[in-house]
């Protein structure tokens, strides 16, 4: 398995940062999670953002508590047909968004079946965050006491965010990325991201996911 | 005369009407002639109801050059590999499919809000995307059994762009004078009549933006059932399938370079997105001259019959990057966790941010030259139905593509209720679909010729033991034989290779005897 690690033995660079996260969104098609990204990576926005097919990812350095943090975000397709492909990516990830769209109640809804994909697929140790997009919109559907409900039941900390108006977009990367960190500093959850390839899958996790908030 | 104002937009050859004193003139004036003279081979083809010149001009360097070129060409050559039986369909039965609701348009509404981004003017955009929703929808509701997945209005957007033209409300007159299939005197454009099933839009500048909605139907119609069913079962098995043979084809030609990126222990979903929509989702972004690439790919599709053409021209962009592939790969060892993680970001970083129009127009020559239309390893890899096999059997009635489809529909249930049943590790699944897995998996010929050898030794066994007398039934052999195939845990099959050596082992060693339970 280390056949391509083995070829690293020569370039010898530099570390230009403390350390890596790796962050997966999440969530049905058309609730702006490529947006969110786009918005954060190259504070942008586009009303008529291309789908993301499959999944794809961007790269994004952050600093926390003086630490360089290079935050790797892998941007998942909707389309439930895809769900086969996309959670082969979950693996390993430290941060999880779960993203609805709270002018549409039916991606609200769909949060459970989410969280439970998320759950079957995902290492043990990752973050879980709720995010609402497009809090700008006033057709809205899903309140946001509906919303602090739903994060509450379960136990995972929440956020409304518009990624149009730029409203709480960078506090939901930060938000978990220092939640990360202090997971990592409590529990010394390290060695799980280690250089062998090998990162253990905590395929059949079921235990709650959070203790935070 | 019809004038190809927004071809011009998203064709490569805008610089003509840029200054001539560039010091790069000459060469633009070869290009154009050779552009011309091209166009003027097209048209004469046309003419002459050459399919045969057509599809060799296609697939030759630029394709069909341009759009004014491509709508009559791409329609002729489509309709003569799939025809449309007007008597197929009663007209009382295509009115009622109209109106039922296919179970994806609800996807299809949320991609069209998306698609078209970079057309700049708003009238012509929303025009745009009412055509595009009208096709997929009159596609989907006509054949309900076909799945919507997110990359097909890609797809259906190339066409659109396609068989939209513009005209300048002071050319109407002499528009609806010219006559269809007639070249122009300077052999560059393909003068065509308007149909009663044109939609148009007027501009603010008052141009005229036209599409043909029954030719676009027509073309999309026929492009689907002959090439895009295998993304549109329930699951994305048939097409994952498909994304196996680009490891395969790289092996072939540099297995070294297959080696250092792992392509044997990596799934290929890295092409995903540039497979599904034949590059037009990934090269989209860029500039206008690089969306040309995307046309001529199309082109050589629909001239070579092959959706071969998108695999090679992935596997031949992979060598092409070989270096800096490698240069990337050696850069971010140390930015991702996993190797999945690192060949998936790598390749996709490198093949879309880095690949010059040279570099792709390289491609596609090679592409070309290599006539890829088949690859003997398909066979192995794809269903027995797949867009890949049945082009041999091209041209075809819509009947006989229609049951390839139900025939393929078929075969991914079993598929999908095969994996279900292998996903539930607990609950004791039949042996004889864990053998089916087995040997589908499409694991090295090793493991299949093992399971030959592991299987002519046991009916020998089988047999030598009836002649020597432990059964006086063979019937009864034949079952504690099975009943000992049933008990034995294949779970670990998948896992490692080893494994296989010691359940049969086992097996052969008792085999024959009276089961003891």
């Amino acid at each position: 398995m280390s056949g391509i690690r083995t070829i690293s033995s020569s370039s010898g660079n530099v570390k230009s940062y403390d350390s890596i996260m790796k962050i997966l969104l999440v969530g049905d098609s058309g609730v702006g999670k490529s947006c969110l990204l786009v918005r954060f990576v190259e504070d942008k926005f586009s009303p008529s953002f291309i789908t993301t097919i499959g999944i794809d990812f961007k790269i994004k350095t952050v600093d926390i508590n003086g630490k360089k943090v290079k935050l790797q975000l892998w941007d998942t397709a909707g389309q439930e047909r895809f769900r086969t492909i996309t959670t082969a990516y979950y693996r390993g990830a430290m941060g999880i968004i779960l993203v609805y769209d709270v002018t549409d109640e039916r991606t609200f809804a769909n949060i459970k079946q989410w969280f439970s994909t998320v759950n079957q697929h995902a290492n043990d140790e990752a973050q879980l965050l709720l995010v609402g997009n497009k809090s700008d919109m006033d057709t809205r559907a899903v309140s946001t006491d509906q919303g602090e409900t739903l994060a509450k039941e379960l136990g995972i900390p929440f956020v409304e965010a518009s990624a149009k108006d730029d409203t709480n977009v960078n506090d939901i990367f930060f938000l978990l990325a220092k939640l990360i960190q202090e997971k990592i500093d409590s529990e010394k959850l390290v060695g799980n991201a280690g250089r062998d390839g090998n990162v253990n899958v905590g395929g059949a996790g079921q235990g709650s996911k959070s203790n935070c908030c | 005369m019809v004038s190809d104002r927004y071809s011009v937009l998203v064709n490569d050859h805008e610089f003509l009407g840029e200054s001539v004193l560039d010091e790069k003139s000459v060469l633009y004036f070869r290009e154009d002639e050779r552009l011309t003279l091209k166009s003027q081979n097209i048209s004469s083809a046309m003419v002459q109801d050459s399919l045969d010149g057509l599809v060799a001009l296609g697939k030759s360097k630029d394709g069909f050059v341009k759009h004014a070129l491509r709508r009559p060409v791409w329609l002729k050559i489509l309709k003569s590999r799939l025809s449309i039986d007007a008597n197929n369909v009663s007209e009382s039965e295509k009115g009622l499919s109209e109106f039922v609701t296919h179970k994806d348009e609800h996807q299809v509404s949320l991609d069209v809000k998306r698609s078209f981004g970079d057309i700049k003017d708003d009238v012509a955009k929303s025009f745009l995307r009412q055509a595009l929703e009208q096709t997929i929808t009159k596609v989907l509701r006509r054949f309900p059994q076909l799945n919507y997945y997110q990359g097909y209005h890609d797809v259906v957007a190339v066409f659109v762009l396609v068989f939209m033209h513009t005209h300048k409300a002071d050319e109407e007159a002499e528009l609806s004078d010219s006559t269809s299939g007639t070249p122009s005197t300077d052999g560059s454009d393909y003068h065509e009549t308007l149909s009663s099933s044109s939609i148009s839009t007027k501009l603010a500048d008052d141009s005229v933006l036209f599409i043909d909605s029954d030719q676009l139907f027509e073309s999309v119609m026929i492009f689907t059932l002959l090439y895009l069913r295998d993304f549109m079962m329930s699951s994305l098995a048939f097409t994952i399938d498909q994304l196996v043979l680009i490891p395969l084809i790289v092996k072939d030609k540099d297995p070294r370079f297959y080696r250092t990126f792992q392509l044997n222990e990596i799934d290929p979903f890295f092409a995903l997105s540039s497979v599904l929509t034949l590059f037009s989702h990934d090269l989209r972004p860029q500039s206008n001259e690089s969306l040309s690439i995307v046309f001529q790919i199309f082109d050589l599709v629909i001239s070579s019959n092959s959706m071969m053409v998108p695999l090679t021209v992935y596997s031949n962009l992979l060598l092409a990057k070989k270096d800096d592939l490698l240069t990337r790969l050696k850069d971010n060892l140390d930015n991702f966790e996993n190797d999945t993680d690192l060949i998936h970001g790598v390749i996709q970083q490198e093949m879309i941010v880095g690949s010059s129009v040279q570099l792709w127009n390289e491609v596609l020559e090679t592409t070309r030259i290599a006539n890829s239309s088949s690859f003997p390893n398909a066979k192995k890899t794809v269903n027995k139905y797949s867009v890949l096999l049945t082009a041999s059997h091209v041209p075809t009635t819509i009947d006989q593509a229609l049951s390839w489809l139900a025939k393929e529909t078929r075969l991914n249930e079993m598929r999908s209720s095969l994996e279900s049943v292998n996903n539930k590790a607990k609950t004791p699944s039949p042996a004889i679909s864990r053998w089916r897995l087995i040997a589908r998996s499409a694991g090295p010929n090793l493991i299949k010729m093992s399971l030959f050898i592991g299987v002519a030794a046991i009916l020998m066994k089988l047999y030598l033991r009836s002649l020597e007398g432990h059964q006086v039934y063979p019937q009864i052999a034949l079952k504690s034989y099975l009943d000992q195939l049933k008990s034995l845990k294949f779970s670990g099959l998948n896992q490692s290779r080893r494994i296989w050596l010691d359940p049969l082992k086992n097996l052969l060693k008792n085999i024959g005897r009276p089961s003891r339970s």
